[in-house]
């Protein structure tokens, strides 16, 4: 369970501040699938880094589980990502010279686990995901969607509760992204807890939940299938629901 | 996490950048070559003059006319002319010293030798018949000097196998008469070729009985009493012994005692002293080369901010990311101190063949010093851009900043 209390994020430029984030409240639990939107600069992905434990709030709270994460060491935190936590980004991220399996062995790397394992468990993950053939294939010889199941082999093979998602399918055509959603929504019903940051209403309109910043604040919330196009939901003139 | 892994990731990030990788691996192999190279001449010079001495036999003290201390000259005014160095010394010496087994006087002067028509200015060295077995010369023909009482002379000679080939060509110097000085003497033996050994030529050199050298060269002292000592017999003793009983002799300490030890241990601290200065001059160039390979790792980690944004995205800690980054390092380093090693020992082999009469070859000491210093140097250098790329913030680091 994900419980933010009073979360700012603050960043100094120059002679005035930047609030980035302020005081969000929000409550996430386990097994859910929400979507976070906004204008740009609304700081969608702030608020998804601090819950990746990628980044610390300035002031406030973040219980992950009940344990306060403001003051681990970065070696907890680093702890924290590799075990509980799978990042997804926009452009994939994945290093060009490591096959698609080692890509998604990585992090089994960084646990320590010997490489016997470690192959046996991402050919699995690759499976999965539907790559079994491109297991030995480098990034540069993958399509973008292939590109993108490889990066949630690779988010989901330490088998993290909490996936991370920013921008999934931004880079992709629909066909694509379709696919990559298909996955996602797969791991949802695994149990997964799914947090999506998306432009994108139909992305957003598979989430239980949405959440719309506006300036750093939680300007509405929303269900999933409410969500219909961005120049309503974009419109804060009512009061916020 | 696994060390092969480490290894592994660090070493496909440099096969990634090969040509980089390559370029900044050319400054280590230079700098480890020149150490290799010189260390390996240095230590020839040392094994050339260490083979030189063990030839003559180690256990000989040397007697030297005049007080030479360790500013080399004989101050004048200060030590007074110097008594000389006679026969009388070398029995009184051989006489009194137990451990001495011989004591083998010597008078160097140099001289007109002919024979027919042919005549050649050579150095004389006056000595007795013990001088063959101290100085392991080899005779081509006939006998060394015989066994003569010292202060008797005789008007024979051992010719060297240079001064024997000019003088009488393919003709057989045996029996035959050379003049030296105007004297009459008779060849009774020919010197096998030697060389060159520690500035006596002795291809080129004339020996006969020290008395008759004396007479003939007009000289009332001797240039060097060799004092061969019993197997096992203390050189130090000896020279103390030597002192005590010439200064008596003499009134005052007017001589020079040193072992061939002595001479031989000052000589080789000073050829290692020199090795070791040029290594160290050497050794500056892979300093030079270790900030090749820092610049070489800043830029690479500056081109993988992203991919180290990510590593700490899915889990890295910050002792992993420097370890990652400080592996590639050392191995480039590493890489290149073998790869000079390899070139290095090339060209020593190829400097052996060219001059073999110089015994080069890297040490042992030097081999294991390039290597550890080129390890050192990539860790050194490394630390500063592995501690970048493991301080880098995450979110930062991975939209590329």
């Amino acid at each position: 369970m994900i419980r933010v209390e009073d979360l700012w994020r603050t960043y100094s430029m120059g002679d005035h501040e930047l609030h980035a984030l302020r005081a969000v409240n929000e409550e996430i639990a386990d097994g859910e699938h929400v979507a976070i939107m906004g204008p740009s600069g609304s700081g969608k992905s702030t608020l998804l880094n601090l819950i990746g434990c990628l980044d610390s709030p300035s002031r406030g709270r973040y219980l992950l589980d009940g344990e306060d994460v403001a003051g681990l060491s970065d070696e907890a935190l680093a702890e924290i990502r590799l075990r509980r936590i799978g990042f997804i980004f926009q452009s994939f991220h994945l290093i060009p010279r490591l096959t698609a399996r080692e890509n998604v062995a990585l992090p089994l790397l960084f646990a320590g686990i010997a490489p016997g394992e470690r192959r046996d468990r991402a050919s699995h993950a690759l499976e999965a995901v539907g790559l079994a053939d491109r297991a030995g294939h480098r990034p540069s010889e993958l399509s973008g969607g292939q590109k993108q199941r490889v990066a949630i082999a690779r988010a989901t093979i330490m088998g993290p509760k909490l996936l991370l998602a920013d921008e999934p399918t931004g880079n992709l055509d629909s066909r694509s992204g379709a696919q990559v959603l298909d996955v996602l929504a797969a791991l949802h019903r695994e149990g997964k807890t799914l947090l999506v940051v998306t432009h994108d209403p139909a992305v957003a309109r598979r989430a239980d939940r949405v959440l719309v910043l506006r300036d750093g604040e939680i300007a509405k919330r929303v269900a999933g299938d409410e969500v219909t196009d961005l120049n309503r939901l974009f419109d804060f003139g009512r009061a916020p629901s | 996490m696994i060390v092969a892994d480490l290894f592994r990731l660090a070493g496909q990030a440099l096969v990634q950048n090969r040509r980089r990788s390559l370029l900044s691996l050319v400054g280590v192999v230079i700098g480890v070559v020149a150490v290799t190279c010189l260390t390996a001449i240095g230590e020839g010079a040392l094994r050339y003059v260490t083979d030189q001495f063990a030839s003559l036999g180690s256990s000989i003290v040397i007697i030297a006319p005049g007080r030479n201390e360790t500013t080399g000259g004989v101050p004048l005014g200060v030590g007074g002319i110097p008594n000389d160095l006679t026969l009388a010394d070398a029995r009184f010496l051989g006489r009194r010293i137990p451990a001495v087994r011989t004591v083998v006087p010597i008078a160097a002067s140099t001289g007109k030798i002919r024979h027919g028509g042919r005549n050649r200015q050579v150095p004389i060295v006056g000595t007795i018949s013990a001088f063959e077995r101290i100085q392991k010369l080899e005779l081509a023909s006939g006998t060394f000097l015989p066994e003569i009482d010292m202060e008797r002379g005789a008007a024979i000679v051992v010719l060297g196998h240079t001064v024997a080939r000019e003088l009488f060509g393919a003709e057989a110097p045996l029996g035959q008469t050379v003049r030296i000085s105007g004297s009459r003497m008779r060849v009774v033996g020919v010197l096998a070729e030697r060389g060159t050994q520690l500035g006596l030529q002795i291809d080129e050199t004339v020996f006969a009985p020290v008395a008759s050298v004396m007479r003939l060269a007009n000289k009332t002292s001797l240039t060097r009493l060799m004092l061969d000592l019993q197997p096992r017999a203390e050189q130090k003793r000896v020279i103390a012994q030597v002192r005590e009983l010439l200064t008596a002799r003499h009134d005052e300490e007017d001589f020079t005692c040193i072992s061939q030890d002595a001479v031989m241990s000052s000589l080789s601290s000073i050829l290692r002293i020199l090795t070791l200065s040029v290594a160290g001059i050497a050794a500056i160039s892979l300093a030079v080369a270790g900030i090749g390979i820092m610049n070489v790792m800043l830029v690479s980690v500056s081109e993988r901010t992203e991919e180290v944004g990510l590593l700490k995205a899915i889990g890295a800690n910050r002792r992993q990311i420097l370890a990652i980054f400080l592996i590639e390092s050392a191995l480039l380093s590493v890489a290149g101190g073998i790869a000079g090693l390899v070139l290095g020992s090339a060209l020593v082999a190829v400097g052996q063949s060219l001059y073999p009469a110089v015994p080069i070859a890297t040490p042992a000491w030097a081999i294991g010093a390039v290597l550890a210093l080129s390890l050192i140097t990539g860790v050194g250098f490394g630390v500063w851009p592995a501690w970048r790329a493991a301080g880098l913030d995450p979110v930062a680091a991975l939209q590329g900043h």
